[in-house]
């Protein structure tokens, strides 16, 4: 009943209402708006992430994350993948190889990081690199390598270069090789563009004596989520923890993690600001309602209408005004989502931040939580500026109120 | 730490790569200390000199096996080393895993190349790759290159006298002159009385913590000298260990410049 | 005259008849203006700082290095000259320069070794641009003629288990090819809010560089820092066409385009977040001034019928939009310069807490305390906005006085 009368009262002046209401729209509109860029980046941020060289989760030697010997290796990945799939269904495996050697290609010599992976494995948008000369590395061990684009120029080498690679193997002896570069390639970040070279696991496998064992396995789950504690836990208790750990991105990736909690956590404080703007706006309306409804709110008082009930009515209008500027909030911000369709970040692609590439194409989406923070938001600053003008009304003595103009 | 510098530098007269010519000195020569066993405190310098000296040698060449041994696994390597000074060293894997026999480590003042069989080139090493280990064992590329001497570098003096394995030494403490370019605080070195050889050495840092140790031992007759046919280097790791034996050694023998060239290591000879 | 000094009057007592309104009214604009004051302040103090932006890094707006060098890293190629050079250098008033040699070789203790990044530096000049070397955690900074001394950073110092006064060798590739050597003694260990530089860069006197890596007077390096970030495009090009070829001018921007897309971007964002707050103080101001008018609709009638002419009404209404907008004005701004000071002095946000000391981004470092920075300008161009902005709107409302009929206005309530 309450309700309904406030409904009727709001609409009674549509300028005033339709004031306040556009306050409100346009807060949540930036809020959600905001949030929906940084949430679209970020969710594009951890896919790259997850797609590309970390993966969602990560098998290795048990001590290897402390200490990254090339000597601490899985062994036996394929049985290692085969529980993986029964504990992740619909989860792809990758294998990795990763030491530290002399890359030497003519006169030049410098230290590199060899990536042993498997081509045909990660392919398309999966595979941790992107050419920019020549070829990717055969399905199968060719002696063939791929080397950053950084790299290629302290070397002077292209595809068709010679590389000789020197690095020790997991048993002590010298490792020493003779490769032949069929690409140069983008591998994500400055550091890597400027010290990979990515081989055939095989090849890598053999060049450092590892047998058969590999020193990580990427698993890249169905669906990317920035969460995978669930995944991660259901891998541990599948696997033999004395021999082996696993690790989420989280944890491989600890810097990264925090730089979006950060900001996020920074978002609040737009959402402040914001919040205050709105809500003055807000305040002001009300107030000014309440003053200018003051004879009439003296009349209901002189007519026995209890203080309580005064107070809620004007409450319930700030609330519905609420309600009403967030529904419209929400569908404007949609619409900027929508029409804004994909952003091309262009430039920014170029770099990376704390080693993950930043990403090229952003889809915009809609995010829940955007809306929700929203309407926090819309629901604080409508109790915030009806509140003060709803006490007032509710103090009014009916007399007085009423010889009001 | 020049261990392996030690090592190489010492030598007899057979020549690897022209006419051989067997003369084999008896006697030492003039400019090595005697060796001062009646006195209880000698004269120190003289003593670290002698060692040094005959440790070293003007030229050498050297079969050894150098014997790594680790947690995770042990390796044998049959090495062949020619020397000459401190300044001129190659090194060639005789026998070694498939894919090291062959290979050869060229020293020339402070520049190390590698030659490598199985990709057929030479490499230089990088200043960045020196304090990688060599082969595997606990030597860096480092400690092969480096050209301290303890005479030079170090001012030693005499603590006391201990006896190891029923053998009397001196104790001799090495303190590194202020400018010398060596990293360790200290060296702690046993020298027999005997044979006026080192026993063992042990480097520490600055903190007086100890660092690695090495010991000297299977002491034989090459010629006028007494020498210790295996080094033994035990680093900080526990658990690991290399050790050098020498097969056959020869001191003083005449090497020529070309063993040491570039172009011929080039060419994997 | 007397008329327009009568309707300003006027103005003001109609103001403050309806005092909790009009106060209202003021307090919704000044805070609007505040609240833009306080935000842009902040963000200049995070991203645009171009002073102390690249002290973290001790990175240059503008570098000088050798053509190739950047590619080849070969200490041959090198800057002859360095002094002359500075000196000649065309840069703005109060910009700071620098010049650095710079190779990477192998630091050793009794420990162990790491490969490290060399700085051979001018002792007087580096700290005005690198703030590690400022920070200073244990002993002292190096004096010029200290031929062995070195700086390291405190996660080296861990790692090599080295201490004040201890040895490290450093072990280069020298100019002519050789391998140089020589040992330093740590007089003193820094520590960068960067853990890349704390762990990976050391210090020493050029002059203990340049016999280490066996070069004449040279730089491999000049920095140059300047106090407006967006001057560095025009400063590059004004030294590339004064030093002619044989120089590779590069500006931060294209060393680190991560840092300028950053700026785009914050710069964006703010500029919407202005626009939005114009606009809700706008409508703020709107409806209160609206309202203030139809409440006096009978008034307004009175006057019209006692003949009053439209035109003063609305140069009256004006006048009242006139002194709430300078009142605000006065008062938002002040408080937002108040607080934007005090920011500069002391930090509004910490974040350090969270995110350690500092936060890496394609090579270089941003700090995670956040001051602001105080500048009248962008203040003085937000009040002057708000100032038109409120004049703007109060004519909707004034225009709306007019067209009321006298008849009908004085039958309102």
């Amino acid at each position: 009943m309450l309700l309904s009368l406030a409904w009727r009262n709001i609409w009674r002046n549509k300028r005033r209402t339709l004031i306040t209401v556009t306050a409100l729209a346009l807060g949540v509109t930036a809020i959600v708006s905001i949030h929906s860029y940084r949430e679209s980046v970020y969710s594009v941020l951890v896919q790259e992430i997850t797609a590309g060289l970390v993966g969602d989760l990560q098998v290795h030697g048990k001590g290897y994350q402390a200490d990254p010997e090339i000597a601490t290796v899985v062994h036996q990945p394929e049985l290692v993948e085969a529980t993986l799939a029964k504990a992740l269904p619909h989860s792809k495996p990758m294998r990795r190889v990763v030491g530290y050697v002399l890359a030497a290609s003519g006169e030049a010599s410098t230290a590199a990081l060899v990536v042993g992976f498997q081509p045909d494995r990660e392919q398309g948008n999966q595979s941790p690199l992107t050419l920019t000369a020549g070829h990717n590395l055969a399905d199968v061990p060719h002696k063939e390598a791929v080397i950053g684009r950084e790299l290629a120029q302290q070397l002077s080498a292209q595809p068709g270069s010679e590389l000789v690679l020197v690095g020790q193997g997991a048993d002590g002896s010298v490792a020493n090789d003779r490769f032949t570069i069929v690409g140069v390639a983008d591998a994500g970040s400055a550091e890597l563009n400027a010290s990979a070279v990515f081989l055939h696991v095989a090849d890598a496998q053999d060049f450092f004596a590892l047998g058969d064992g590999v020193n990580q396995i990427i698993v890249h789950l169905a669906a990317s989520e920035e969460d995978v504690t669930a995944p991660e836990t259901s891998l541990k208790s599948a696997l033999d923890l004395n021999t082996l750990e696993v690790l989420s991105w989280n944890e491989i990736l600890p810097e990264l993690r925090n730089t979006m909690t950060q900001k996020r956590q920074q978002q609040h404080f737009v959402d402040l600001v914001v919040i205050l703007i709105v809500g003055l706006g807000v305040l002001n309306a009300m107030t000014m309602s309440t003053f200018e409804r003051t004879r009439e709110l003296g009349v209901l008082a002189a007519l026995g209408t209890r203080r309580r009930r005064l107070l809620a009515l004007i409450f319930c209008e700030a609330l519905l005004q609420g309600l009403v500027g967030c529904v419209a909030g929400t569908a404007l911000a949609a619409g900027i989502v929508f029409s804004l369709g994909t952003i091309h970040l262009g430039a920014m692609s170029q770099n990376d931040i704390m080693g993950v590439r930043f990403p090229a194409v952003v889809v915009m989406k809609i995010y829940g939580t955007g809306v929700i923070s929203a309407a926090a938001t819309a629901f604080l600053t409508v109790t915030a500026g009806g509140l003060w003008p709803a006490i007032r009304a509710s103090r009014l003595e009916p007399v007085e109120a009423m010889r009001h103009v | 730490m020049k261990i392996l510098s030690i090592v190489v530098l010492s030598g007899t007269m057979l020549m690897a790569h022209g006419p051989v010519s067997r003369a084999v000195q008896t006697v030492a020569p003039a400019d090595v200390p005697a060796c001062p066993s009646g006195a209880d405190k000698p004269n120190v310098a003289a003593l670290v000199k002698r060692t040094e000296l005959i440790l070293k040698g003007n030229s050498s060449i050297g079969t050894i096996t150098m014997a790594i041994k680790t947690t995770a696994w042990s390796r044998k390597l049959t090495l062949k080393i020619w020397a000459r000074g401190k300044d001129y060293a190659l090194v060639r894997v005789l026998e070694g895993g498939p894919r090291e026999t062959g290979m050869m480590t060229l020293k020339r003042e402070k520049q190390l190349w590698n030659w490598l069989p199985q990709a057929g080139r030479v490499i230089k090493l990088p200043s960045g790759m020196m304090g990688d280990s060599w082969m595997g064992s606990d030597f860096t590329n480092d400690d092969l290159v480096k050209g301290s001497s303890l005479t030079d570098d170090y001012d030693s003096s005499i603590t006391g006298i201990s006896k190891v394995d029923g053998h009397e030494a001196w104790q001799v403490v090495l303190i590194p002159k202020p400018n010398a370019v060596v990293v360790w605080g200290r060296i702690d070195m046993r020298v027999d009385r005997q044979m006026c050889l080192p026993l063992d050495q042990v480097f520490y840092d600055e903190d007086g913590k100890q660092v690695r140790r090495m010991l000297f031992s299977d002491f034989r007759e090459v010629g006028w000298r007494m020498f210790p046919a295996k080094f033994t280097i035990e680093p900080r790791e526990s658990g690991r260990e290399t050790s050098l034996t020498y097969d056959d050694v020869q001191f003083d023998v005449g090497v020529p410049d070309e063993t040491f060239s570039i172009e011929r290591l080039r060419q994997g000879r | 005259m007397t008329m327009l000094f009568a309707i300003f009057r006027t103005a003001w007592r109609n103001l403050w008849r309806n005092y909790r309104r009009t106060l209202i009214n003021m307090s919704a604009v000044g805070i609007g203006l505040f609240l833009v004051i306080v935000y842009n302040g902040l963000v200049a103090g995070i991203m645009g700082d171009a002073k102390n932006q690249l002290g973290p890094s001790g990175m240059g707006h503008v570098e000088i290095y050798a053509p190739e060098w950047r590619v080849k890293h070969n200490a041959s190629l090198s800057l002859a000259d360095p002094a002359a050079l500075l000196a000649r250098l065309n840069v703005p008033e109060g910009s700071r320069v620098d010049a650095r040699i710079v190779s990477r070789g192998l630091a050793t203790t009794a420990h162990g070794s790491q490969g490290v990044q060399i700085h051979g530096i001018d002792p007087a000049t580096e700290p005005l641009v690198a703030n590690y070397a400022r920070d200073i955690r244990q002993g002292a900074a190096l004096s010029a003629e200290d031929l062995h001394g070195i700086l390291i950073g405190d996660t080296l110092a861990e790692r090599l288990e080295v201490r004040l006064g201890q040895k490290i060798r450093l072990m280069v590739q020298r100019a002519d090819g050789e391998m140089g050597a020589d040992l330093f003694r740590v007089r003193g260990i820094f520590h960068s809010i960067s853990p890349h530089l704390s762990r990976g860069l050391v210090l020493i006197t050029n002059r203990a560089a340049r016999e280490l890596l066996g070069v004449g007077d040279v730089a491999h390096q000049i920095i140059i820092q300047l106090n407006r970030a967006d001057a560095a495009d025009a400063v590059a090009a004004t030294l590339k066409a004064s030093l002619g070829p044989g120089f590779d001018v590069v500006t931060y921007g294209e060393l680190m385009p991560i840092l300028k897309s950053m700026e785009g971007l914050v710069n964006s964002i703010s500029a919407v977040m202005e626009i939005f707050v114009y606009l809700l103080v706008g409508l703020g101001i709107m409806n209160t001034m609206l309202m203030s008018v139809l409440e006096r609709t009978r008034e307004f009638g009175v006057l019209r019928a006692l003949g009053t002419r439209s035109r003063q009404i609305v140069g009256e209404i004006l006048a009242e939009a006139f002194w709430i907008a300078t009142i605000s004005v006065l008062v938002g701004s002040t408080l937002g310069l108040l607080l934007i000071w005090t920011g500069s002095h002391h930090a509004l946000i910490d974040m350090s807490k969270s995110m350690g000391e500092g936060m890496e981004i394609g090579g270089s470092v941003l700090k995670t305390t956040f001051r602001t920075e105080f500048a009248l300008l962008p203040a003085i161009q937000a009040a002057v906005m708000v100032y038109v902005l409120t004049l703007l709107v109060g004519l909707y409302p004034a225009w709306r006085v007019t067209k009321v009929q006298p008849a009908v206005a004085l039958r309102a309530v």
